[in-house]
């Protein structure tokens, strides 16, 4: 239960983070969860599943109404991954971004500290 | 193992910021693209304009209210012409940013920093000085004028729309070549003016006839290229209830021309002005129609105008479509370019007007004498050195990298390039800064015309590119004139040479006078046609304009169907513009189908040319998407033509020389009557001289050959024409998914709606119709494709069906805002004054 409010907050960060200033927020996010969640083995889990599930939510929003499929296969076709890559691209790219940036400093913070007498 | 991990992650989050921010390889950065809110995805929540919306432009006096009608064209409310032209550049801006920004670029020659592959067309437009001119003609402008401030007003509207633009509707292109929209100024619509003088008046025509003369001799050459059509059917009516036929001899091939004016090193030079190559390009690709009917002519008694100008396609369209309403001042509707402050083909409550190319000769060149010829400083004219200016041309990529550099030098006359040790120049009207404001002031003045006499009076100073200009109003009056700057040449017939430079008695020394220009006002056949046809009768000539002229098949299609109906209606101009008809396959049909009934009579008719010779036999010439045998026509055509002119069309053996363009199908129609003219041996067989009836069978065999190659058996279905030989309307950037491709059109080569360019993406870029009704004047359009340049648009190419099924909209025409009712409304925009 606790997972599950932990990714849907980090999710909730993730979108307006990226709605407000752009896609680069989401390392930047990212690597503040590797942070603040140290000593959570499952934290770059958790902020890859977040940031995909934000990108994942902001896309559903705004295809409400507008061409998305249109523009899933048309982009998609254009950058040669088909319309169902360029959905997938969109979600696995901001899930890597914030697991790789969580990853990041998860691992420096969990370095041990070495104390010389 | 942590550290391994911290170095598998660090690597994977560098990676990955680097692709997101960056790019890589073709990628653009996929941060932003990817990017829900921002990116790509973007472009589906800006597809659709929002049913009401505002915005703000600075300078602006008052409100400006903007509605867009069901076929989402603004039509614009304003209280002054300034803020009139404010809100048409921010409505432009809304819906074409990218076109904007890519067609500046084509002139300015920084495609390349697109797209490294357009490094070609950059420097052509350099060598051309499309940019230099642009620049120049700005530096010499009244800010003051009106045309100035006009182009200030609309770049402030341009540039409003980008300051407040949301990020999600920053055009898709953007994305996919990860830029952000440049900034507009007012001096690029004339960087759009120069790129339009390119298309339509860089046309030296002595470059064919040089590189004829170094291939088959100077005057056959001239032959091949005529000064006068041996077709006439003139755009100055002369007299003529049909074509005449001025048909003389071809003066056969002959030695090579060997003379210092018209040598292969010569040729080389040219085309040096020319690095892409748009002087190759095949002959009669680009056109345009226009006709006009007097009350005489007309089932209501009023008169009646058609504007149907063929230029590249494109989507967005080339055009954009728009109402201008000023109470009391303006009231204009019609086809503006992305970048031009005005409406410059439609009507008003008074007249209308529309525009077809004349093709003039305004491009010379000049042998210059210079100091160094290796870099020269200066440049001998009447006995005194005069300095050169020298410009270094820098190409970039897209990141800024250095692709290329080039050294461009100028004379008085224009740009300069090298001979190996001597040098020739250009002068072409196109970058004369004498004109001032003239273009300007002729296109916005053109708008407020309420006669056709008025009309006429404005544009007469319009300087260039000379147009053939039809206007029509609502007192029954038609006229027409090819209108534009037409040089005289002191001593000189002709701008068909290479001159000497080092005197200023070879440069031009005037301009005609308008009233020499060809021109017509209600002639007594009671209609006006034009189709880039010769202009004038030469029996009536008034002097050189130029050579070379379109063939007149599309004019005499207009003409034959103008002539036979007197009670013309605006169905009836409808069902002209896609006729389907061709008086090119009327002409020449007969051709080979006598010939292959000569060689049957001879008894040496083989079973292809039998079979073949049926099928074109029962052809009724008109092409249609379900033509079949307008597919064998065109195959055979294109073996005619390759057959006859093997002498100058075939492999090019010299690198550094360019193949003239063929020469006009009139010309060979003209051939066509001398049936043992030694053009018709093809030198490609070796101990046989065939005559002009070998030819034309054999190349119907070849056709029907070709055809069953291609597109399989006739009863297959493979030869339907729009299977064979559809339209393409390409996006800007020729991205597939983006364009309408396989078009099936009722087009062909110089039909009235022609199937034009490389793989049919050059036609009928707008189609106009207006009936001049006293107080009630309608008009109908349609384009190919539609107002929007967001490719997700409901906009993008919602008119395109009407454009291929050959019909058009009705034209809503309101007086005010509420003057256009509810049902026909889609959209809102408030332009308020900025604080």
């Amino acid at each position: 239960m606790r997972s599950t409010v932990k990714v849907a907050l980090l999710a909730a960060a993730f979108a307006v983070a990226t709605v407000a200033l752009g896609w680069w927020t989401v390392p930047v996010l990212g690597a503040a969860w590797g942070i603040a969640a140290r000593g959570d083995d499952r934290s770059t889990l958790t902020a890859g599943v977040s940031a995909a599930l934000a990108w994942g939510a902001l896309l559903a929003l705004f295809a409400m109404g507008a061409p998305i499929a249109d523009v899933a296969s048309k982009v998609g076709a254009i950058m040669k991954v088909g319309g169902v890559g360029l959905v997938a691209l969109t979600l696995v790219f901001p899930a890597l971004l914030a697991a790789s940036a969580a990853g990041v400093t998860s691992a420096l913070r969990r370095e041990p500290v070495v104390a010389y007498p | 193992m942590k550290p391994v991990r911290l170095i598998v992650w660090a690597a994977l989050l560098a990676a990955l910021s680097w692709v997101g921010a960056k790019g890589t390889g073709p990628l653009p950065p996929l941060g932003a693209l990817l990017d829900p809110a921002h990116g790509v995805w973007g472009a589906a929540r800006a597809a659709e304009l929002p049913r009401s919306a505002h915005g703000a432009i600075a300078g602006l006096g008052d409100d400006v209210q903007v509605i867009y009608d069901d076929r989402g064209v603004p039509h614009i409310f304003a209280k002054t012409v300034a803020d009139a032209y404010r809100a048409l550049g921010f409505v432009v801006a809304r819906d074409r940013l990218f076109q904007l920004e890519l067609q500046t670029r084509a002139a300015a020659g920084t495609l390349s920093e697109l797209n490294p592959a357009a490094l070609r067309l950059d420097k052509t437009a350099r060598a051309l000085g499309l940019a230099w001119s642009a620049e120049h003609k700005w530096a010499s402008l009244d800010k003051r004028s009106d045309a100035a401030l006009s182009l200030e007003a609309y770049a402030a509207g341009v540039n409003a729309y980008v300051a407040q633009m949301p990020s999600y509707e920053v055009p898709v292109e953007y994305r996919l070549l990860g830029r952000s929209p440049f900034h507009w100024e007012a001096k690029h619509a004339l960087y759009f003016l120069s790129r339009m003088q390119q298309t339509l008046s860089y046309m030296p025509e002595e470059l064919q006839r040089l590189r004829a003369s170094v291939l088959v001799g100077r005057d056959a050459a001239a032959a091949l290229y005529p000064l006068d059509a041996p077709m006439q059917e003139p755009i100055q009516p002369n007299g003529q209830h049909a074509p005449r036929f001025d048909v003389a001899r071809v003066t056969p091939p002959g030695a090579p021309d060997t003379s210092s004016g018209a040598d292969g090193r010569i040729v080389a030079a040219l085309d040096a002005f020319d690095p892409d190559g748009q002087t190759t390009r095949a002959n009669e690709a680009l056109g345009s129609n226009n006709w006009a009917a007097g009350p005489s002519r007309t089932k209501s008694h009023h008169a009646m105008l058609a504007g149907d100008p063929h230029l590249d396609l494109s989507l967005p369209s080339i055009w954009y479509e728009a109402h201008l309403v000023v109470p009391g001042k303006l009231d204009v509707y019609g086809f503006t370019f992305a970048g031009m402050p005005s409406i410059i083909i439609g009507f008003n409550r008074a007249a209308a007007w529309t525009y077809t190319n004349t093709g003039a000769d305004v491009v010379d060149f000049y042998r210059e004498t210079v100091d160094d010829a290796a870099t020269p400083t200066k440049y001998r004219l009447d006995g005194v050195w005069k300095p050169v200016e020298r410009r270094i041309e820098e190409y970039r990529g897209p990141n800024g990298q250095l692709l290329a550099t080039d050294t461009l030098y100028w004379t008085h006359r224009g740009p300069m390039r090298r001979l190996e040790n001597s040098w020739l120049s250009m002068k072409w009207s196109a970058h004369d800064t004498t004109f001032g404001t003239a273009n300007f002031d002729t296109f916005q003045g053109s708008q407020f015309v309420s006669s056709v006499a008025e009309y006429f009076q404005v544009m007469a100073p319009y300087p260039t590119p000379a147009q053939n200009m039809l206007v029509a109003d609502t007192g029954g009056n038609i006229g027409i004139r090819s209108t534009g700057r037409y040089p005289t040449r002191a001593g000189r017939e002709t701008g068909m040479d290479i001159h000497d430079g080092s005197t200023s008695a070879n440069d031009w020394n005037g301009w005609w006078p308008v009233e020499n220009y060809p021109q017509a006002i209600n002639p007594a056949q009671g209609f006006l046609v034009s189709a880039n046809q010769q202009p004038v009768d030469p029996k009536q000539s008034k002097g050189y304009l130029g050579g070379n002229w379109f063939s007149p098949f599309r004019a005499m299609q207009i003409n034959a169907l103008l002539r036979r109906d007197s009670a013309l209606t605006p169905d009836a101009f409808q069902r002209m513009h896609t006729s389907g008809a061709s008086a090119r396959a009327d002409l020449f049909v007969p051709e080979f189908l006598a010939a292959a009934n000569r060689l049957a009579a001879a008894g040496k008719a083989t079973g292809p040319l039998t079979e073949a010779t049926k099928r074109l036999g029962a052809w009724n010439r008109i092409y249609a998407p379900e033509s079949e045998e307008a597919v064998l026509f065109d195959l055979a055509m294109d073996e005619l033509n390759a057959r006859t002119w093997d002498e100058i069309a075939g492999r090019v053996e010299d690198a550094t020389r360019r193949r003239p363009s063929l020469p006009s199908e009139q010309v060979l129609y003209e051939l066509l009557q001398d049936p043992t003219s030694p053009w018709w041996d093809d030198k490609r067989t070796a101990n046989v001289v065939e005559t002009r009836d070998d030819i034309l069978t054999t190349s119907l065999i070849a056709a029907f050959a070709a055809a069953r190659a291609q597109f399989g058996e006739p009863a297959g279905g493979g030869w339907r024409y729009s299977r064979a030989r559809p339209m393409n309307v390409y996006h800007l950037l020729r991205l597939a998914p983006f364009s309408a491709l396989n078009l099936p059109t009722r087009s062909g080569p110089n039909t009235i709606a022609p199937r034009a360019g490389t793989d049919g993406t050059a036609g009928a870029s707008e189609r106009l119709i207006v009936e001049l009704e006293p107080h009630h004047v309608k008009g109908w359009t349609v384009m190919p494709g539609g107002e929007s340049g967001n490719p997700f648009s409901s906009r993008y190419m919602n008119r395109l069906a009407k454009w291929v099924a050959g019909t058009v909209d009705p034209v809503p025409f309101p007086e005010t805002p509420d003057a256009l009712p509810a049902d026909k409304r889609s959209a809102t925009l408030t332009l308020s004054p900025r604080p």
